[in-house]
């Protein structure tokens, strides 16, 4: 089994506290390794309603999305749980993706093109013809309350709110990366069980994490 | 089973196994009418997957990846990520150096007939420049030209400094035990004095403040 977030944090923190900086970069790059492709995807789905960024765009709000971390680290990252860690990349990669999106509506704005060109707007709704300004205080006002939500929610902690036991059982092995196969022979029930349970478990913790049950 | 749950399981089996895969493939691969909420599950998926199992192959097939390169650049380089922060809102806006240099100045309020805002501005770029030293007159003028926000800004250009560092010890006070080297004293003494005695360096004009005046300049 790899190793986890929380294994990389603590390396970083030991190494950094320690004054050895060559051991906190090793720690950090094995971050940014262990969770590129996690990040990427996040960016990678972002959708806006003119479709997702360009593959520039989508590479430098990777590069945005891990600065914004790096920084995050000295701050309020410290002793975070594995599950903190996950939401916290995961509203990075969402806020380096809306300050990309809010710069090319402003840059828009600002050459004279019309705003008839449609924008997907953080909440899939359309933009059309919003002065910028507002569009900023907008997204301001909607990512500090959602970093507010982020920062005490703890997304393995929602997987004791699952109402279904089978559903927990199969995603407490998947999260933990147990192989398809191996957990067939563990739990005893049938590959169409299996994948089924795991589509609505899934489906079941999405509903608890958008509708702000949490955990801590 | 269904297709879709075929899809999720095998995403889950290679993303765990370190094969890389990739939503839009899987997303592809699915029922035109399942495809939403297929990428719903994903997303869910991806928020709480574990680290994949890559093999050392693999890992070093992403750490050769040119955005990872440059986010290591950033991060572990000394002078933190404020040049390759600048470089990529500047490329972002398709702007040439000279042309955000002339902005900067502009916004800055700095008459720059000899174009050397833009040289600076490629200086800092390219890492030449120490953050620490860069006022936060030309943040606010990077800021507004390059759609940042200046805290943004300050905030990539103080990492520099090293916030991810314990606080620094308070001064250490040497002194001398048991023998002394008494002509290293005195050389010591006598490269002080010589600086003592060097005429101070001309003072800074507007656009070296500019860059490298301190916070305050």
């Amino acid at each position: 089994m790899s190793r986890s977030n929380t294994m990389l944090l603590r390396a970083f923190f030991t190494h950094r506290d320690a004054g050895d900086d060559a051991g906190a970069d090793q720690a950090w790059v094995a971050l940014v390794v262990a969770n590129h492709d996690r990040i990427a995807e996040f960016v990678a789905n972002f959708r806006t309603a003119a479709g997702p960024l360009t593959p520039d765009e989508q590479e430098d709000a990777v590069q945005d999305a891990f600065l914004r971390i790096w920084q995050r680290l000295g701050q309020n990252l410290v002793g975070t749980s594995e599950g903190q860690f996950v939401v916290a990349m995961r509203t990075a990669a969402r806020y380096a993706c809306l300050d990309l999106l809010e710069r090319k509506i402003r840059r828009r704005a600002r050459e004279g093109a019309s705003l008839d060109e449609v924008h997907g707007a953080p909440d899939g709704s359309v933009i059309d013809d919003v002065d910028p300004d507002v569009l900023g205080a907008l997204l301001d006002r909607r990512l500090t309350e959602e970093a507010r939500r982020d920062a005490a929610r703890d997304v393995y902690g929602a997987l004791d709110q699952l109402t279904n036991d089978g559903y927990r059982e199969v995603l407490v092995h998947t999260l933990a990366g147990t192989p398809t196969d191996e957990l067939l022979q563990t739990l005893g029930i049938t590959r169409d069980n299996l994948y089924q349970r795991r589509k609505r478990g899934l489906a079941e913790l999405r509903r608890i994490l958008t509708e702000g049950g949490s955990t801590s | 089973m269904t297709r879709h749950e075929q899809l999720l399981s095998d995403f889950i089996d290679a993303w765990t196994a370190g094969r890389r895969p990739r939503v839009a493939d899987y997303l592809d691969r699915a029922d035109p009418a399942e495809r939403d909420e297929l990428a719903l599950h994903l997303d869910t998926y991806l928020t709480v997957a574990p680290i994949p199992d890559y093999d050392e192959a693999t890992r070093a097939e992403i750490r050769a990846l040119p955005a990872v390169a440059r986010i290591v650049t950033a991060t572990t380089g000394p002078t933190g990520p404020l040049p390759a922060t600048v470089l990529r809102l500047r490329e972002e806006q398709g702007r040439s150096r000279e042309e955000v240099g002339a902005l900067v100045a502009r916004s800055a309020g700095v008459d720059d007939p000899d174009g050397r805002v833009p040289e600076l501005l490629a200086e800092l770029e390219e890492g030449r420049l120490d953050p620490g030293r860069i006022s936060r007159r030309l943040l606010g003028a990077l800021a507004d030209v390059l759609d940042a926000t200046r805290d943004a800004l300050e905030a990539a250009a103080d990492a520099a400094r090293g916030p991810l560092r314990p606080a620094a010890a308070g001064g250490v006070m040497f002194r001398a035990e048991g023998d002394t080297d008494t002509d290293d004293l005195a050389s010591g003494l006598a490269a002080l004095g010589r600086a003592a005695m060097a005429p101070a360096p001309e003072p800074m004009d507007e656009i070296e403040r500019l860059f490298s005046g301190g916070r305050d300049a």
